[in-house]
């Protein structure tokens, strides 16, 4: 811990403030997460959450930085990303030029915690801007302002990272993985993931339990047909159906099995997952 | 006109005269059942048929055989099977014109009525249109086909034949010749029915699912016409479902599928030794066997409360039913298994609660055998009759029951009965299951050698045969003494023997799912090539924060840059990778839990690397290497540089037979003079093999491996990069030692070989 940790915080200033989350977001730890992570960020360590989509990453990050009291910048990382929609840039108006702040420096100046969803969807020359802020330097350059800042001492650096099949093109470089912690988001077992579907869709825990148990089954196909198998968030879509007084076969089908495939082989074996439970 | 006047009809006037003649020469027998308005459209037909063309021989069985088959039904038909007639006649031709009409009386006798009949004309019409081409066969077989079917199946039948061969003319020619299990195994359900081939991809992923781990199921024929009576088997790991289900006699065959599958599954799940004869009676096999099934179903409706709906639809036995033994022994495993069911016949009530009281104890299988003995007890002082020989397990989707008894040997194979043929193309499923590499016990012991006696007469015998294209000769690095010794190895190209090309294509069909992922994932690599070039002198958009950075440069006085364009272009992938493959000896090893040769995981592999290869266009070849001594390294080249990927290819990857051991240095130096003479600006040289190099002359391991790295050292100077695939758990060492630090991966679980090459190659390839 270093010293400046010790002064007061300084207020928020106003274009931050709409970042902080004043509601305490629904969060199921499955785990020790909120501990390592609460003292991962004690730390300042910047940290990476791991995990299939819809296992509850952002959800997480949302309670963390709500737990935590800071900011949360979200940043949905994509191919035609530059460096610049990151760090910022010039811009020019009536009276000449000025320097417009990305989203990653203002996090950086006023102690956010910036979270960069799916980052590897970023080129990997986009994702170097943030080494120099992820290892014991903490700052950022901006190279174009000819300033470096040094991070807040609230600023966290989270990114989030799927590493699926798409992965085999598309994947971090080496030197970007190491400078993170990383904690692994999994699918919760099947009570804890049944008590998130209940409090999430409104449906009845016998419901619940079902359709956890369908998305068990159809993991088993992950790599076999399947990309990714059912998420906790097909669930709820699917346990807000039924809450609904929908049919809980229709409800599967319209939420669990068709978005997820076109073939009708794995249609059809989902379909009877289904019917195995309903 | 002595013949017309013996006969009530009168031909109309404007006739053409050829055509009254040929009326005349057919037999007045036939034209005397038609009625004077049957006459007129009779007569009129045949002038239509004329008028189209017809030629003679079908406008004769036309006069023979309608007035039959009019006889039969009645002469509405003359007009719709004109209109069929015409249709094949354009389509079909003559000679299937003839056929048409030659069979239309046994139609008109074995389908009955009007009804059936408009319906096979209408089909006739429809096959003509879509497939002319096996109307010919199809007429040929029509006995045949209406012995077996009415009318709806027949329909069903030729749809099923068309459809599923829809591309395919061979096929269908084959199918509708009754040339093909799949036409055959359709005609024994009465065309209505499901064929396993049609299933089988949604059972594994079903059973998958449900279970966590591949299953391996295979079609099983029997010649038996008896549909109904097929059960399926189960061997040690393998399910044998019967190649056709369902049907009329039966219910609808996916879902009878379905729960066999599962029945089977649970079965290898919890069944897990398997029952002694011993001096049982064949009552008490069968209560036990029954009890056993009741016993796993319950175990898996306790973790998929699912299945028992899916079981309990087929069973159909109800207290009406009677009180023969089979009968009884039906209702007690309905009531086992559905708890609605009502039954209080006194063993079946007896069974019951028995049951009921042990569901503590489902986990044990004695359970059913101790069961077994009190009620098998029962039937014996009753003194029903019982045939174990025609006993048929009931309800169907049960097995055989054979699966879960330890005969003696001279009955053991007992329900693999002569007239059974296991369907031998489809050997060999997913090799996906349990990998013994997550098991260091079994590391090991996981390969055998498949026949220790062949060793003697494999290959030198093999090697004689083959055309030998051209021999070089390469020096060899000598570690001890630190040079090269010259020309001390002599390598010969020689001619691939080849295969049969469709077992790649079978490969191919066998990974369809991995290969439509690899594909998707090409896609992927291809539309990533457009690169965005910022900072351009020239190009097609304006490069927003350069044109920026430039105002700003000259607001404040500084030198603007003037490249603030951009643009994109597409880089094309500039490469050449030859594949090396090791066919030494080894590779024919056995792997046990796969069921396969590492060089058939190798084949497969490379089948579908190939396919990705050629579907990104990249320049590629692949060769293969042996060795037997310095003297007779033997190199084949299965693929060369700029020969398109096709047939010849495939049968030489088909043919790849494993020999001899690993020499790897020359067969390294020979492949990089086929790189060097590439033009592509990246040139790649992937071997792959399953061992550390070896041959017969060499006892210190270190000697080959040190002039392969020489060799590889050799190439990397040329610019050409080597990587290397080992399947050899244990290769780290040497392999990092031969090929560098980075160009190097160590498959730990070879049966996943097929899925990891084609993507590591993707991403070793994509910049």
């Amino acid at each position: 811990m270093n010293s400046d940790m010790l002064k007061p915080v300084p207020p928020l200033n106003d274009f931050v403030k709409q970042y902080v989350i004043h509601q305490e977001p629904y969060y199921r730890a499955v785990g020790d997460e909120i501990e390592l992570f609460e003292a991962a960020y004690a730390a300042r360590m910047p940290m990476m959450l791991k995990g299939p989509t819809g296992c509850g990453k952002t959800r997480f990050m949302e309670y963390m930085a709500w737990k935590l009291a800071r900011p949360l910048i979200t940043l949905a990382c994509n191919e035609d990303m530059t460096s610049s929609d990151l760090v910022g840039r010039f811009l020019l108006d009536a009276s000449g030029t000025h320097w417009q702040d990305g989203p990653l420096t203002l996090a950086v100046r006023n102690g956010a915690i910036c979270y960069l969803d799916e980052v590897v969807e970023a080129r990997q020359d986009t994702t170097v801007v943030i080494h120099p802020l992820t290892d014991t330097r903490r700052m950022l350059p901006l190279d174009k302002k000819n300033e470096s800042v040094a991070a807040h001492r609230d600023f966290q650096l989270v990114i989030s990272y799927n590493p699926g099949y798409q992965s085999v093109l598309k994947d971090l470089k080496q030197s970007t993985k190491q400078r993170f912690g990383a904690l692994d988001f999994g699918y919760p077992n099947h009570d804890i993931e049944a008590e998130i579907v209940v409090h999430e869709s409104g449906v009845d825990a016998d419901h619940a339990s079902k359709l956890v148990s369908i998305a068990e089954r159809s993991r088993n196909l992950k790599g076999h047909g399947l990309d990714e198998g059912t998420s906790t968030r097909m669930l709820i879509y699917a346990g807000q159906l039924i809450a609904q007084n929908i049919d809980p076969v229709a409800a599967c089908r319209v939420a669990l099995v068709r978005p997820i495939t076109d073939d009708p082989d794995m249609r059809d074996a989902l379909d009877a997952i289904v019917r195995t439970y309903f | 006109m002595e013949l017309i006047a013996a006969s009530k009809h009168q031909l109309p006037k404007d006739l053409d005269p050829s055509l009254i003649a040929l009326v005349e020469a057919a037999p007045s027998a036939a034209r005397g059942k038609l009625s004077d308005a049957g006459f007129a459209a009779y007569v009129l037909g045949l002038n239509q048929l004329r008028t189209h063309g017809a030629g003679w021989a079908p406008l004769v069985a036309y006069l023979r055989q309608v007035p039959l088959a009019v006889a039969i039904l009645d002469a509405d038909i003359i007009a719709p099977m004109i209109e069929a007639a015409t249709r094949v006649n354009e389509r079909a031709g003559s000679a299937a014109l003839d056929q048409f009409f030659a069979t239309s009386t046994l139609a008109a006798q074995k389908l009955g009525d009007n009804t059936s009949f408009l319906e096979y004309l209408r089909l006739v019409g429809e096959t003509s249109a879509v497939s002319p081409i096996v109307l010919p066969l199809f007429f040929d077989r029509l006995p045949t086909l209406l012995d077996g079917l009415a009318i709806a199946g027949l329909k069903r039948w030729v749809q099923v034949g068309l459809r599923t061969h829809s591309r395919d003319a061979e096929a269908q020619k084959k199918y509708f010749s009754l040339d093909s299990k799949d036409a055959i195994a359709m005609l024994k359900l009465g065309g209505d029915g499901t064929l396993f081939s049609h299933v089988k991809r949604r059972l594994q992923l079903y059973l998958r699912a449900l279970w966590g781990h591949e299953w391996i199921m295979h079609p099983k024929a029997k010649k038996d016409l008896a549909i109904h009576n097929h059960r399926p088997f189960i061997d040690e790991q393998t399910i044998y479902l019967p190649d056709a289900y369902g049907g009329k006699k039966i219910g609808p065959g996916a879902e009878l599928y379905r729960a066999a599958a599962a029945h089977a599954a649970a079965h290898l799940t919890f069944t897990r030794a398997r029952f002694k004869v011993g001096n049982y009676k064949p009552i008490k096999i069968a209560v036990v066997s029954m009890l056993e099934d009741a016993r796993v179903e319950a175990l898996a409706v306790r973790e998929f409360p699912g299945l028992r709906n899916i079981w309990k639809t087929w069973h159909s036995a109800t207290p009406e039913l009677g009180g023969t033994f089979v009968e009884l022994i039906s209702r007690l495993s309905r009531a086992l298994l559905d708890p609605d069911y009502e039954d209080d016949h006194p063993w079946v009530a007896r069974g019951r609660r028995m049951w009921a009281e042990s569901q503590a104890r489902l986990g044990d299988q004695n359970l059913s055998i101790e069961l077994a003995n009190p009620l098998a007890n029962d039937i014996g002082q009753t003194r029903l009759q019982f045939n174990y020989k025609s006993y048929v397990v009931q309800p169907p989707y049960r097995d055989d029951h054979s699966f879960m008894w330890h005969y003696d040997d001279d009955n053991a194979q007992q329900t693999l009965d002569e007239d059974d043929d296991i369907v031998l193309e489809e050997i060999r499923t997913n090799p996906e299951e349990a990998d013994p590499l997550d098991h260091p016990e079994l590391r090991d012991a996981q390969v055998e050698d498949p026949d220790p006696d062949k060793k003697e007469q494999d290959s030198p015998h093999a090697i004689a045969l083959e055309l030998v294209t051209r021999s070089v000769d390469y020096g060899e690095w000598d570690y001890t003494i630190g040079l090269e010794r010259p020309s001390w190895c002599t390598l010969f190209e020689k001619q691939p023997a080849l295969g049969d090309p469709t077992v790649i294509d079978a490969l191919l069909q066998r990974h369809e799912v991995l290969q439509q992922r690899v594909k998707a994932l090409i896609r992927a690599a291809q539309i990533q090539q457009a690169l965005r070039l910022r900072k351009q002198h020239e190009g097609d958009r304006m490069d927003l924060d350069a044109a920026i950075r430039a105002v700003i440069d000259i607001r404040s006085q500084h030198q603007p840059d003037p490249r603030i364009n951009m643009r994109t272009v597409h880089r094309g992938r500039d490469l050449s990778v030859l594949v090396l493959l090791d066919i030494s000896k080894s590779t024919g090893d056995v792997i046990r839990s796969e069921n396969t040769t590492v060089l058939n995981l190798a084949r497969e592999s490379l089948a579908l690397l190939a396919d990705a290869m050629s579907e990104l266009g990249d320049e590629f070849a692949i060769h293969g290497f042996t060795s037997n001594g310095r003297r007779d390294v033997s190199y084949f080249r299965f693929k060369d540089f700029g020969v398109p990927y096709g047939p010849q290819a495939k049968a030489a990857l088909a043919g790849i037979e494993p020999l001899l051991s690993t020499r790897m240095g020359p067969a390294i130096r020979h492949a990089g003079e086929f790189l060097r003479a590439q033009a592509s600006g990246r040139k790649l040289l992937l071997v792959i093999t399953d061992g550390e190099p070896s041959d017969i002359d060499i006892h210190d391991p270190r000697y080959l491996m040190m002039d392969a790295k020489k060799a590889c050292e050799g190439l990397m100077r040329h610019g050409i990069q080597p990587f290397c695939m080992s399947l050899d758990p244990r290769a780290d060492k040497y392999v990092s030692t031969i090929f560098g630090r980075r160009n190097y991966l160590v498959m730990d679980k070879i049966a996943r070989l097929p899925e990891k090459l084609p993507l590591i190659y993707l991403r070793m390839t994509q910049h």
